[in-house]
């Protein structure tokens, strides 16, 4: 008996030692984590780039086999609501150009330019709400590069590899972002709350309404969110505003990655 | 031939499923199969993979890795004190 449990508590302790070096050296060696990393990616960028090339195949092969009156009516839908569109983008072009030629009468020039990328792995698919893309640095994407999705800036480079990177999301849980909310462009701290989902708590008598728009500070008129609910109870100063990405994070598809910083570079690394 | 069918649906698991997938089925692998140590190295493949050292808990970012210790040596240790020995 007293043979076994020495035996047991070696066991323990041998295996408990190989555990907390493996940890060690994963969390406090420098540079331990992104080659292991870096192999990870690599190992599952394949998978991914074969899923999204077999579900867009199997997507447009089962267009074929709608019903055709269906697919005239759809069409016919489409065109009416790409005439509308057509016709909002005659004047919202006009008004862009106008916002660009009076930032240039007072010398601020908006950075241009972005990178293409697809999706390869949802932020559900982790609860550290973050993905992966299918660039990186052979397409000259940088750590701490700025996500946008549609018009929405979702979140920044965190990881580059040779042909992925992998992005986190601004809602990531326990993350603080600033920005400003609604009309009067109130300043504020919003806490991730994880799947593009944000919480702000300011004083009650500042007004804010569902469906004021939430802008980012260092990046003016660059959208984060829309305000979806709040809470404020009469005991409470401060009143819990809940706002949301304005669209689907998890079924985003594409992203345009832009050479901006929102963060220096030690900022960034100081985290790792 | 069962032990890498395993692996792969596990691996596939992680990259084709939400979170709380990966971990049934991990939690699955380690009762059906004898000691699975590979559940250890998904749970660090896992935490390379989608996890970023920015989001910690007093410096720790490696969440999976630690529940898969957990997971393997909890179980393993079940195992010995009840009916879930599959023996295999």
């Amino acid at each position: 008996m007293r043979e076994r449990y020495t035996r047991i508590i070696k066991m323990v302790l041998t295996r408990g030692i190989l555990i907390a070096a493996l940890l060690f050296a994963l969390l406090y060696v420098p540079g331990a984590r992104e080659p292991l990393a870096r192999t990870g990616a690599a190992l599952a960028a394949p998978f991914w780039g074969a899923y999204q090339y077999v579900r867009d195949t199997v997507a447009g092969m089962t267009v074929a086999f709608s019903e055709k009156k269906e697919l005239a009516a759809e069409n016919k839908a489409l065109r009416g609501l790409l005439s509308a569109a057509h016709l909002r983008l005659i004047q919202t072009n006009v008004l862009m150009k106008e916002n660009e030629e009076l930032k240039q009468l007072l010398n601020r020039h908006e950075t241009s330019g972005g990178t293409l990328g697809v999706v390869l792995s949802r932020p559900q698919y982790s609860p550290y709400d973050t993905f992966m893309i299918d660039i990186g640095r052979q397409h000259a994407i940088l750590v701490g590069h700025t996500v946008f999705a549609g018009e929405a800036l979702v979140g920044i480079v965190d990881a580059v590899y040779e042909k992925t990177a992998r992005v986190k999301l601004f809602s990531s849980p326990g993350t603080e972002t600033e920005v400003l909310l609604g009309l009067e462009s109130t300043p504020a701290l919003a806490r991730g709350l994880g799947g593009g989902a944000f919480q702000v708590k300011l004083p009650r008598d500042i007004a804010i309404r569902e469906g004021d728009a939430v802008f980012h500070s260092v990046l003016s008129n660059t959208l984060v969110g829309i305000v979806r609910e709040i809470k404020s109870k009469e005991a409470n100063p401060l009143q819990t505003i809940l706002f949301n990405a304005p669209l689907n994070i998890w079924e985003t598809r594409f992203v345009i990655v832009t050479p901006q910083f929102l963060f220096s570079f030690e900022e960034i690394t100081s985290n790792r | 031939m069962k032990r890498i069918l395993i692996n792969i649906i596990v691996f596939f698991s992680i990259l084709f499923f939400p979170w709380w997938v990966a971990v049934f089925t991990g939690v699955v692998a380690v009762l059906l199969q004898r000691n699975f140590y590979e559940i250890m190295a998904w749970g660090v493949f896992y935490d390379l993979l989608y996890g970023t050292a920015s989001i910690h808990i007093l410096g720790f970012s490696f969440f999976f890795t630690a529940g898969a210790f957990i997971l393997f040596y909890g179980a393993e240790f079940l195992k010995t004190r009840t009916r879930l020995d599959f023996r295999h």
